[in-house]
């Protein structure tokens, strides 16, 4: 009898192991850091906009799916997503919010559709201008070079009468550089983003005779090894000229031709990645040429949304560096605007 | 209870001495009944040592996130005495995300125009008004940075002043109505709106147009873009202050041709109470 009271108590502590892990998270955790495609999926459906239930069934459906797609059982990852579509079709305008719910279909089957290789991406734009950085004029006929900063890949295109153009039909996102030479020997770039969300990016960039300085570098990651690929931006606060370009196969960039207008703010980004870091330095009649380095930082802490947004808990949720403190925001703010 | 526990944390560094004493007048901060109280972090470059003062935070953006929305002030020693040379601290907010980076306000002592100081520094800049468009990055990890560097020198110092950080979301934007229409040139939008205001333009001719609109209040930012035929632009400005509040844009091309249409969305529209919190 003993025995028996011994093994039905392990029983029940083994089988109440499962049951406290999944109170202890609410269900969901088996969706939360889904990879692609199902993140965004994952993303969307624990949004409070999803009643439980079915939040936390539905949530197991995709994570089911991933787990099928990564074993290479493309069909069981398939019926999982259809059935997460009759899960959300039936809790439409009940239990879900109907333009809720359809959005929810929708990504659902964009993920199937991935998954079938039948995804057709929407094609994308990137739109800008060229304008004279002292008058401010449209330049026509200048030559506009736009690179994709991760991928390398490039596209050419010449302003309008307006100094407008457009690339068209790109199915690549993420962050490009936009370099411009005109026929008078004006020269300018910029940076721009262009999200697979969106359907266009917009990007102006001035233009201006070559200066006669120069700014070298490299751009490391966090343990020290050189960052191919990186967008590489500076500043000029005092005239607010701004220059691009991306650093090379070892991580070193060069801005040739810079106007050296003092104060420089030079930032670092990494497409895949996100991760970035800034430094400052002079360009100055004294000074025409510069070597500065960048190292590039991802967070080591991510909160599951904007943590502690009014400061009400001191630096809970922030990440400092520095001196930082917390005071009566009415001491610095003390205009609240009323009103134009 | 006691909400000086609450409106006082830990001091994580050194600040000037004439700082200390004004942080500890910092216990009578009010808002308004019923708003929630909220307090501004002051990033300083003083006793770095890498000369930088930086606060972060990185976050997942949750579905219906429009936008985040906020407020700086640049604060510095080096005005007036070094106001014109090298010797010139900058500031620096940007977000970054996978496929994305937007430098939200940069600046130095000498692009900033400046005011008698406070918090112990000799100058202060006006308010800077700043708003990030987070609606394409729903489900990704991004990152709010604000920074103040050293430049020159680690001797005299600055700091970056930042105000309680707004989220918009979706849901908070109604169409103001009878407001729209066409615009041919330049124009001026205005009304009483709430604190976050959406333009919405088309444009409407066969030609490509630079579009430009300016919030004229004081500490006003100014949006650019390019729209091709057919083709929207939505910009979302906000303020800090009571709803209803006047609104006043500025709206200008650099295009010989410009028609477009205007749409106006707004977190307050006639008919809804006076929100006293921001």
């Amino acid at each position: 009898m003993l025995r028996l009271i011994v093994l039905f108590s392990s029983l029940l502590t083994i089988s109440l192991i499962p049951l406290q892990t999944y109170a202890s998270n609410n269900g969901t955790a088996a969706c939360e850091a889904l990879p692609e495609p199902f993140q965004q999926l994952a993303t969307m459906t624990l949004d409070p906009s999803v009643e439980n239930p079915p939040q936390v069934g539905l949530c197991h459906r995709v994570a089911n799916a991933e787990k099928h797609f990564e074993k290479g059982s493309d069909d069981k990852a398939i019926q999982e997503l259809n059935k997460y579509i009759a899960g959300i079709n039936q809790g439409s305008g009940k239990s879900i919010e109907e333009s809720y719910a359809a959005a929810l279909v929708s990504e659902a089957e964009r993920v199937i559709s991935i998954i079938t290789g039948t995804f057709e991406p929407d094609t994308m734009a990137i739109n800008g201008g060229v304008f004279g950085y002292s008058d401010q004029a449209p330049v026509a006929g200048a030559t506009v070079t736009v690179s994709f900063i991760e991928s390398g890949s490039s596209f050419t295109v010449t302003t309008d009468s307006n100094g407008l153009f457009s690339i068209t039909d790109l199915t690549e996102s993420g962050v490009y550089v936009a370099d411009v030479t005109t026929s008078d020997g004006r020269t300018g770039s910029a940076q721009g983003s262009l999200l697979e969300t969106e359907s266009s990016s917009s990007v102006l960039v001035t233009v201006d005779l070559a200066g006669s300085s120069a700014i070298y570098g490299t751009v490391f990651d966090s343990s020290g090894q050189p960052v191919p690929g990186a967008l590489v931006t500076a500043i000029f606060p005092d005239t607010d000229r701004k220059y691009s370009t991306t650093s090379s196969a070892d991580g070193s960039f060069s801005l040739m031709n810079v106007h050296g207008d003092g104060t420089l703010i030079l930032v670092g980004f990494k497409n895949d990645t996100g991760a970035s870091g800034s430094t400052t330095g002079v360009l100055s009649s004294y000074t025409s040429q510069i070597t500065r380095n960048l190292t590039l930082k991802a967070p080591e802490t991510v909160n599951a949304e904007l943590l502690n947004s009014g400061f009400e808990n001191g630096l809970d949720g922030w990440s400092t560096e520095g001196s930082v403190t917390i005071i009566d925001r009415d001491l610095v703010f003390t205009t609240p605007d009323s009103g134009n | 209870m006691d909400m000086t526990k609450f409106r006082l944390p830990a001091i994580s560094a050194v600040v000037p001495c004439t700082a200390l004493m004004l942080l500890a007048g910092a216990q009578g901060a009010t808002a308004a009944d019923g708003c929630p109280v909220t307090q501004a972090a002051v990033v300083s470059n003083a006793g770095s040592q890498s000369a930088k003062g930086t606060l972060s935070q990185a976050f997942v953006v949750p579905p219906a996130y429009e936008a985040v929305s906020g407020r700086l002030r640049f604060l510095s020693s080096e005005w007036p005495q070094y106001y014109g040379t090298e010797y010139n601290d900058t500031y620096l907010a940007r977000l970054t995300a996978p496929g994305k980076v937007e430098i939200i306000a940069s600046g130095n002592v000498n692009s900033s125009s400046w005011s008698s100081g406070m918090l112990g520094y000799n100058g202060a800049t006006p308010e800077i008004n700043y708003n990030v468009d987070l609606s394409g990055l729903v489900g990704k990890t991004v990152q709010l940075a604000y920074e103040v560097q050293d430049v020159g020198d680690t001797i005299v110092d600055s700091a970056l002043a930042v105000d309680a950080v707004k989220i918009l979301r979706t849901e908070q934007f109604v169409p103001v109505p009878g407001e729209g229409g066409a615009l041919t040139g330049s124009a001026t939008i205005s009304g009483s709106y709430g604190q976050a205001v959406k333009l919405t333009f088309k444009n409407q001719n066969i030609l490509g147009t630079t579009i430009s609109v300016k919030d004229t209040g004081p500490f006003g930012e100014t949006k650019e873009s390019i729209i091709l035929p057919q083709q929207s632009v939505t910009f979302t400005f906000s303020s800090f202050g009571e709803e209803p509040m006047g609104w006043n844009f500025e709206v200008s091309t650099k295009s010989d041709a410009f028609v477009v249409s205007y749409g106006v969305e707004s977190t307050w529209t006639e008919g809804m109470p006076p929100n006293p919190c921001y």
